[in-house]
């Protein structure tokens, strides 16, 4: 069988899909008595070029588990999760066991309070989502995202992914839910927490500087330049300059990869609000 | 390699889209820990127990099943 | 207690400055699991091996390269790693000053809480001006070797500085085609419209409890006992009316519980 060529562009896809089309999570949206099922899917990628682990004569190398009590070889089937209660003491939890925990946050987002968008403090987001239609929901989830674009609205709600429980913000854009996991409000410190001191009375000549200050470096618009990756862009480019120099070079025969094969996050995104990923 | 025992791997065992600055692992965000001290990301592998540390005076130290001198 | 500063530095704009201390704004609560092997129960080492000899390659011996094609590696040495790492540096630069609402929540990771290092007055003058002005503050500074780009906010009089990604990092949905599917209609608009301004209210977060937390906490306290609780299995319910039946019960449903 012939293998197929990866192309540069399939390998800078995110690791984080590398598990396949298969949806991060899959439930059902609620608001008021209508329900939407969805699917959940990672809305970021890594870019950060990533390096892989060479030998000596530069074969990519394997990550192996082992017992540090045993010295035995793991396999995936040898492991499992524990919660350590006392020094070295270890409580088994099975992934099964955490979604039974609470089945009804592991299922449902009920989206229970719309707020505006803006009030909420940066502070409290963590990562970016986007949920995809399943089981024929377009038309419910259609209506969801175009009546909450109208009112520029995030619907509020917990739900359990992975055996966590989050405080998730769920906003249309460009006519796709996004669901922004946040922190909860005990996950957040005060500044009193973190021992800031507390405002004191200001001479207005010294506010009034400052307000100066940032009128007169103030644009209207972020500019994009400031979120470019520099730190990859300068390892690109020195792995180009040392390519055309056929400098540091090591050719090996391509093994299969343990991570498998790797999936375009947009094409499974695209594929599945086309409504063409078949619910499972 | 890419057998059916690698398609049921735990989410917890897959790679993800992090990289552990002190390995390379490439982890699940959701197995990711942060230092107490920078603030820094690390992998669920790399990870080091610190215990904090508590000062006693040597009356108050005795080890588990000996006697005391005092 | 107080919380420790994790760094130290100057924010500069232009050629003013305000020395602060850095402290990170999460205290992380999350439940903490650790990979175990089954049979010892005890913690799970990692190693690379050579996959053709199964041959344990120590550290010193592991070389990092690039992939530019399947099989071929363009190998770069520590140093030139190293010299990749931006120059070690104690200033927070601002960039520009923005409206808040040009950086999407999507863009938001990593929050810190800075401290005044010193001058109290600049510190609290600064988160004041942003206050007022209505702005947030686009910096660049490195940290940990990494080069970080961040929003300079003021919260409730005092300044954060909250971590950016990269927009390579950010999947946008202008790249995205729309959901399939038809259309909701007029009607269906209008009620859905009605129900959510019935669930509109303020964000506070406080009004959201992680009770998840708890149920596991006490299912491993129970477990630890050895005791072993029994959980039901799930079961999804999902309901199959026509939109606009449910749409109107819910509203219904909702303005009976309001009045």
């Amino acid at each position: 069988m012939p293998r197929k060529k990866r192309t540069t562009k399939s390998r800078s896809a995110d690791a984080e899909n590398a598990r396949g089309a298969r949806p991060f999570w899959s439930g059902t949206l609620t608001f008021g008595l209508v329900s939407v099922p969805v699917d959940l899917y990672p809305g970021q990628r890594t870019v950060r070029a990533p390096l892989r682990m060479l030998g000596p004569k530069g074969e990519p190398l394997a990550r192996r588990y082992f017992s540090e009590k045993t010295g035995r070889d793991l396999e995936d089937d040898d492991m499992v999760r524990g919660y350590e209660v006392d020094k070295d003491k270890y409580v088994i939890v099975t992934d099964e066991e955490l979604e039974r925990l609470a089945p009804e946050q592991s299922r449902d987002i009920d989206l229970r309070r719309f707020v505006d968008l803006q009030s909420i403090p940066p502070l409290y987001f963590d990562r970016s989502y986007f949920l995809a239609p399943s089981d024929g929901s377009e038309k419910a989830y259609k209506l969801l995202a175009e009546t909450m674009q109208k009112s520029d609205l995030a619907g509020i709600a917990t739900f359990v992914m992975r055996g966590k429980e989050y405080l998730v913000a769920i906003f249309p854009e460009n006519g796709i839910l996004r669901a922004e996991t946040m922190r909860f409000a005990d996950e957040i410190r005060s500044p009193k927490e973190v021992g800031l001191p507390e405002k004191k009375k200001l001479p207005a000549a010294t506010v009034k500087k400052f307000e100066t200050l940032i009128k007169k470096n103030s644009d209207k618009h972020l500019s994009l330049k400031e979120l470019k990756d520099e730190k990859t862009a300068a390892l690109l480019k020195l792995v180009e300059k040392k390519r055309k120099q056929h400098k540091d070079i090591v050719e090996v025969e391509a093994p299969e990869r343990d991570q498998g094969k790797v999936i375009d996050l947009m094409e499974v995104l695209k594929k599945s609000l086309a409504g063409k990923r078949k619910a499972a | 390699m890419v057998g059916k025992a690698q398609r049921n791997r735990p989410w917890w065992l897959e790679d993800g889209s992090e990289t552990c600055p002190a390995c390379g692992h490439a982890y699940a965000y959701q197995t990711e820990y942060r230092c107490l001290a920078c603030d820094g990301a690390v992998c669920g592998m790399c990870v080091v127990r610190t215990v904090e540390i508590e000062v006693s005076c040597p009356t108050c130290v005795v080890p588990s099943g000996a006697e005391s001198d005092w | 207690m107080a919380a420790r500063a994790i760094w130290k530095g100057n924010i500069k704009i232009n050629s003013t400055k305000v020395p602060v201390k850095l402290f990170s704004a999460v205290s992380d609560k999350t439940v903490r699991f650790h990979i175990l092997d089954a049979k010892s129960k005890t913690r799970v080492k990692q190693h690379m091996i050579d996959p053709e000899s199964e041959k344990e390659i120590s550290s010193e011996e592991i070389q990092k390269g690039f992939e530019i094609e399947p099989g071929t590696f363009v190998i770069l040495d520590k140093e030139e790693l190293e010299a990749l790492e931006p120059e070690a540096s104690r200033e927070i630069e601002i960039e520009q000053f923005v409206p808040p609402q040009e950086v999407a929540p999507e863009y938001y990771d990593r929050p810190y809480y800075l401290g005044p290092d010193g001058d109290t007055t600049a510190y609290f003058a600064l988160a004041e001006a942003l206050h007022k002005q209505e702005k947030e503050g686009i910096a660049r500074w490195v940290m940990r070797k990494q080069p970080y780009v961040g929003a300079l906010r003021a919260e409730d009089g005092h300044l954060v500085l909250v971590t950016l990604r990269n927009a390579e990092e950010v999947l946008s949905a202008k790249d995205l085609p729309k959901p399939a599917g038809r259309a909701p209609e007029k009607k269906e608009l209008s009620m859905a419209k009605q129900l959510v301004e019935l669930l509109k209210g303020e964000f506070d977060p406080k009004d959201f409890k992680n009770e998840y937390r708890e149920r596991v906490m006490e299912f491993v306290e129970k477990k630890a006992k050895g005791h072993k609780p029994k959980l039901r299995l799930v079961k999804s319910k999902r309901k199959t009316a026509s939109l606009d039946k449910v749409l109107s019960k819910s509203i219904e449903a909702l303005k009976k519980k309001a009045a």
